[in-house]
């Protein structure tokens, strides 16, 4: 395997790791909060779930960029070779949703997290906690985007 | 699109009367009573304190007799269906007193035995090291001539502290009752002279003075005694866990006996809105104004004697607001509302908003399979779920699964399946069908969604433009909205010209309309500022508005991300569980379908969530900010309201 796979191959794991733990800490702080919830008032159940699974979205963005990267240099058969040069630009490439899905994803799951204690305390407005944690989504979104974007740019074999 | 009209009315009858208006008020449910200044609400000391020990009963019922609930019911609140006789026999046929009493007295039971029970656990842990006492310990307490210390000391302070006290006396006893792993529990005693030197010795040697509990019996029996103490008590709880298990039978009609009451506070907190002469009552309040001379009729059933008239509503006075859509549309006021009313003096959202989301939603999915299994799962659910509960969501998810079955078949999607998979008269179909494949060209898609992006921004600067037309200022929505659509209609075109994409009109041309939508901006966004450079500044102040655009427009990107997303992911569980189908005989199979069926589950359920909120997040931030400020109040008619049951005619 050359040097310039090996970089492709970094440029996955970046964004499936790092884009996974930044889901991971932000639904774990939520899940937190959200127990919380639940011990006072079980019937808040299926909302609360709702809420913690949002930051989960990182992650899947996350695995999503990594698996294009697989598909783009087959390598789940036989890997096409690359040249460093592109290794590297497929590295740069995965950037965007490795980072903004990190750091998105424990902002998120902040802010899911303050969200249920807004339905702790007031179930009907369930609808805009969910929309104030989704504003920060955008910014996943949007590293996803120009991953892909960059990814399909890239001439590869 | 406009919300429903809704009249202030004054409804003057006589108080003999009140009773009965307010009853056929009640079920009619359409009137809104208004507050009057001088009659605040007195808080309702009777009724509240007999709801609060319903309540109390109730959930103590919920808390030790919980019903089973499905999966489902964790998502919907569910009421159990209930008639008018139901709440009225709850209350006046059912000895609900009763049950209440039993509920208290066997609470209060369980907390005190818990309590004491907690206390005894503490006094078996006090004991615990001393158990292999063999007399009563009350012996040592009551002793004349000697006094003792017990407690514990670190196992490699034991020699030291015994050569220690030796040197006190000889007289002193040192006896090791137990031990754990670090200390031993010790008993140091002696002749009452010696007690003040002992204890100096002891304090200095690091012993860990723990108080010996003075006990009539031997420790072990005690112990024994506390033991069983424990057993019956617990049995006993048990028992009264099982009494209250047994009384749940009743929560329904104390549910209903609960609503009962609640709908009669209702009324008597309706009837002291009312103002009063000595013969006649005067309720105002709002109703939707079609509906007034219905009103007429049935107060006439109850009471000949009235009088209902149209009051002026003020200019500044806060109407509630009733939003009101045909049937096919309902479904989508669950966004308007999730986002919170319009202003009375606004438009509805509903409506305007419906054919964006619903395709924005489509798109996000963009999977011919996927849609298909919504609207299979929706209607499933529909069946499903209690009757009474609000099948808005669903309906909404039904619609979203037929456009994203019709996004999916032009986008060629089908459970993230590549189409050359399936047979030839299949493939040939879809090929035909499929309009453009995302996955090979993100560009074009790209370019889809920023498009429809900027139809619903220019969209909701046009309605901005009408709602100030509506309301007689031409002037206001021609230059702060008609401008702008001009404006960034002409900056498109330019740069579309520029790009040599459009040619209808020269680049030139172009270029001149949007330099003249640049000028007409500068020369009259400034225009309400008073001193004229404020005014030129203004001007070109404005012009940082296109940045907003800009980023506005930027954000439908997502619709491409998110639909690709869900193609991919669609793909991915394909892929691995192709991948299982070759690694053993059967088995192998086995796994490929139960990777297919849960990967593909979990795909739709994620997916239809992120499409869901980024829909509604693209109407609630990029659309509502063009025409909608929000903040109403919602209408509220006086009605049963009802807390536990549901009420079905």
């Amino acid at each position: 395997m050359g040097i310039g796979l090996a970089l492709a191959i970094l440029g996955a794991a970046l964004a499936i790791g790092l884009a996974g733990s930044g889901s991971a800490i932000g639904v774990g702080i939520a899940g937190e909060t959200g127990s919380g919830v639940i011990t006072e008032d079980p019937k808040k159940f299926g909302k609360i779930l709702l809420l913690q699974a949002l930051p989960g979205t990182q992650g899947i963005y996350g695995f999503l960029a990594g698996f294009w990267v697989m598909m783009k240099l087959n390598l789940l058969a036989t890997p096409i070779q690359i040249s460093p040069q592109v290794g590297l630009q497929i590295l740069f490439a995965c950037l965007p949703i490795a980072i903004a899905g990190f750091i998105s994803g424990i902002y998120q799951g902040r802010v899911a997290s303050a969200g249920c204690g807004l339905v702790a305390k007031k179930e009907e407005e369930t609808g805009k906690a969910i929309i104030f944690a989704a504003m920060v989504e955008t910014y996943a979104v949007l590293g996803l985007l120009a991953t892909i974007l960059l990814l399909n740019g890239i001439q590869v074999g | 699109m406009p919300i429903a009209k809704l009249a202030k009315i004054k409804l003057i009858a006589l108080i003999e009367e009140k009773d009965k208006i307010l009853a056929a008020l009640q079920k009619f449910g359409v009137l809104q009573i208004e507050e009057t200044e001088i009659q605040k609400e007195a808080v309702d000391i009777k009724h509240e304190s007999k709801l609060g020990e319903l309540k109390q009963a109730i959930r103590l019922l919920e808390a030790y007799a919980p019903l089973k609930k499905s999966f489902l019911e964790n998502f919907v609140s569910t009421k159990s269906p209930a008639t008018e006789e139901d709440l009225w026999n709850g209350f006046h046929k059912f000895n609900y007193g009763e049950i209440i009493e039993a509920c208290k007295n066997h609470e209060t039971y369980i907390a005190h035995a818990t309590a004491a029970e907690a206390k005894i656990g503490a006094d078996l842990l006090a004991l615990e090291p001393w158990k292999s006492l063999p007399f009563p310990t009350k012996k040592l307490h009551e002793s004349e001539y000697f006094f003792f210390f017990s407690g514990k000391i670190f196992k490699h302070l034991f020699e030291k502290l015994k050569s220690s006290l030796a040197a006190i006396s000889p007289s002193l006893s040192i006896e090791i009752v137990n031990q754990n792993k670090n200390d031993y529990f010790i008993i140091v005693a002696g002749p009452k002279e010696e007690h003040a030197e002992t204890q100096k010795a002891l304090i200095k040697e690091g012993f860990d003075f723990i108080e010996l509990p003075s006990t009539q019996k031997e420790i072990s029996k005690e112990i024994e005694s506390l033991k069983s103490q424990v057993k019956l008590s617990q049995s006993e709880v048990a028992a009264a866990v099982a009494e209250i298990q047994k009384l749940a039978v009743h929560k329904f009609q104390l549910m209903c006996a609960y609503d009962f009451v609640n709908c009669h506070r209702e009324r008597v907190s309706a009837a002291h809105k009312a103002m009063q002469t000595a013969y006649t009552f005067v309720l105002t309040g709002f109703i939707k104004e079609s509906l007034i001379p219905k009103l007429d009729k049935i107060i006439s059933k109850t009471s000949p004697n009235h009088a209902i008239y149209k009051i002026e509503i003020k200019p500044d006075e806060e109407v509630p607001v009733l939003i009101e859509n045909a049937s096919f549309l309902k479904p989508f006021e669950v966004l308007t509302r999730i986002y919170g009313l319009p202003k009375s003096s606004e438009v509805d959202p509903t409506p305007l908003l419906s054919v964006f989301f619903i395709l924005f939603f489509g798109m996000c999915l963009g999977d011919a399979g996927y849609g298909l299994t919504l609207i299979l799962v929706s209607l499933w659910l529909k069946r499903k779920i209690p009757k009474g509960t609000n099948p808005s969501l669903l309906n909404l998810l039904i619609w979203g699964g037929v456009v994203t079955s019709i996004i999916g078949f032009l986008q060629g999607g089908f459970f993230g399946i590549e189409l050359y998979v399936f047979p030839e008269p299949i493939h040939n179909a879809m090929t035909k069908i499929q309009l453009i494949d995302p996955r090979r060209d993100p560009l074009i898609m790209l370019i889809i969604a920023l498009a429809l992006g900027v139809v619903q921004i220019l969209f909701g600067l046009l309605i901005s433009m009408l709602m100030k037309f509506r309301d007689k200022k031409f002037m206001d929505g021609i230059l702060d909205h008609g401008l702008w659509i001009y404006y960034i209609v002409s900056v498109i075109l330019f740069g579309l010209t520029q790009a040599g994409v459009v040619t209808f009109i020269s680049a030139s041309l172009s270029s001149k309309l949007a330099l003249a939508a640049v000028i007409a901006l500068i020369i009259t966004q400034g225009r309400k500022q008073k001193n004229i450079l404020m005014k030129i500044g203004g001007g070109f102040l404005s012009l940082y508005s296109t940045v907003g655009f800009v980023s506005d427009i930027l954000s439908y990107s997502r619709l491409l991300a998110i639909g690709l997303g869900t193609t991919v992911i669609a793909m991915v569980v394909n892929i691995i569980a192709l991948m299982t189908k070759d690694s053993a005989p059967i088995i192998g199979f086995l796994i490929m379908i139960v990777i297919l069926i849960i990967g593909h589950a979990f795909n739709l359920a994620v997916s239809t969530l992120s499409a869901f909120i980024h829909s509604a997040r693209l109407q609630y931030v990029e659309f509502f900010s063009k025409f909608l400020e929000g903040g109403g109040k919602e209408f509220k008619p006086f009605t049963k309201e009802t807390q536990y049951v549901k009420l079905s005619d």
